[in-house]
């Protein structure tokens, strides 16, 4: 009985190797950066885990990570035409990597969190091994011909984009992203509001506008609240 | 245990009725639930440690795309384990052929973490180093059935569904992993007592 005991308390030390909270909070924050919604209440809200989060108006924290990558000109414009109601509203980006938007007036300062550019373009680039990875669960794995660390995206960190920059309107109206944010916060409005006939206009004209935008999938998911809304209001 | 004994079939096909029955949890409930210990398993199953943050993001993202092709015919715990499972084995066969091609030796794969080494008492550090090394010791086929009965405290049905493997093959492995197992440990301990 004592070997027994003695191998138990091997296995228990197996067991309790669990991570720690420090290593679970870099992997809390590296998955939520890769676009995964592990919130609980908002999970089950939207029923679709990680499609869409909606923060205040809308898009805000979907942008954040799920456009980490992309340049940050059109980044901090989708995040400003999320946001704002005014006009001109300067946008000093920090270099600590957090986006102050500042508001002249009528609002609070508000601070938006956002992934360095490095560590987002690292937490994106597994989404291609994933795509690998998902064709083992329905076959036996292959041998590998490459190496994991391979793939790793390397993002390169400019000098231009460590500096301050500031934002002005005309960047903000001529950016696509933009457009395309307004158009599905407008859509989700509308649902919102049960105008239903405008939100459809407004979800048909972001297909046609921009039939593989980037937000395509935000489309998909608003169309879908727009049918379940109308079957509810039936 | 019941399940798949033939014994009593009625009783079988209600539990999995019930199982059936199982809301489809979502990313976030599945992450919340689970994610430690499928840390764990991968961790246990060979993952090296400078992969297991980017083998669980792999996870989460499969279980994100998949998740609206989830039935229930399965329970969730088992659907997950099966993923990693099977990420496990693609790690395992990337460093295999890693080692090929550079000629090194196996020598990550028995590593124990570094924060282990400075912030656990000594004594919880060195009964894990030995569990460890007499973990590695077993075969990867084997290795898979132990750990998920004696670390995941999972059934036999349970390990049977994530491996595929007929329940039979199960226990048998499992008996073999343990007597292997414990015969290692005892291994460890005599040389460790030799060479303090």
């Amino acid at each position: 009985m004592t070997h027994h005991v003695e191998i138990d308390q091997y296995l228990e030390a197996l067991r309790d190797d669990l991570p720690s909270a420090k290593e679970e909070a870099k992997l809390h924050r590296k998955l939520a950066a890769a676009g995964l919604c592990l919130t609980v209440t908002l999970a089950s809200k939207t029923a679709t885990a990680g499609s869409v989060i909606a923060v205040n108006s809308g898009l805000f924290a979907t942008i954040s990570a799920r456009f980490a990558s992309l340049p940050l000109m059109a980044q901090l414009s989708l995040v400003t035409a999320t946001t704002a109601t005014v006009a001109a509203i300067p946008v000093v980006v920090a270099t600590t990597g957090h986006h102050q938007v500042a508001p002249t007036h009528q609002t609070e300062p508000r601070v938006v969190e956002r992934q360095s550019p490095s560590a987002a373009m690292r937490a994106r680039a597994p989404q291609a091994k994933a795509r690998d990875a998902e064709t083992a669960i329905s076959e036996e794995p292959a041998l590998a011909s490459t190496d994991p660390t391979e793939t790793r995206a390397q993002a390169p960190v400019t000098a231009s984009r460590r500096k301050a920059q500031v934002i002005t309107p005309s960047s903000v109206e001529s950016s696509t992203l933009a457009q395309e944010t307004a158009l599905i916060d407008a859509a989700l409005q509308a649902i919102r509001e049960r105008s239903f006939a405008r939100a459809e206009q407004l979800i048909a004209q972001h297909s046609r506008q921009f039939p593989n935008g980037h937000l395509s999938l935000e489309r998909q998911r608003a169309r879908e609240k727009l049918n379940e809304a109308k079957s509810h209001s039936q | 245990m019941l399940l798949g004994t033939g014994k009593n079939e009625a009783f079988d096909q209600e539990r999995v009725n019930l199982e059936r029955r199982h809301p489809v949890p979502s990313v976030a409930e599945l992450y919340q639930s689970y994610c430690r210990y499928l840390w764990r398993c991968l961790r246990s199953l060979g993952v090296l440690e400078a992969d297991l943050d980017d083998t669980i993001q792999d996870l989460f993202l499969i279980v994100q795309r998949k998740l609206t092709e989830f039935d229930g015919q399965v329970a969730p715990k088992t659907w997950l384990y099966a993923i990693a499972l099977r990420l496990a084995r693609r790690r395992r066969e990337q460093y295999r052929d890693r080692r090929r091609r550079t000629e090194e030796g196996d020598s990550g794969m028995h590593r124990v973490a570094s924060p282990l080494d400075t912030e656990s008492e000594f004594a919880q550090t060195e009964r894990l180093t030995t569990a460890r090394e007499a973990l590695f010791a077993l075969d990867d086929e084997k290795r898979e059935v132990f750990v998920l009965a004696q670390i995941e405290e999972m059934t036999a049905p349970e390990i049977a569904d994530i491996t595929g493997l007929p329940i039979n093959t199960v226990y048998s492995r499992l008996r073999a992993a343990r007597a292997q197992f414990s015969a290692a440990i005892q291994r460890l301990e005599a040389s460790r007592r030799r060479h303090p």
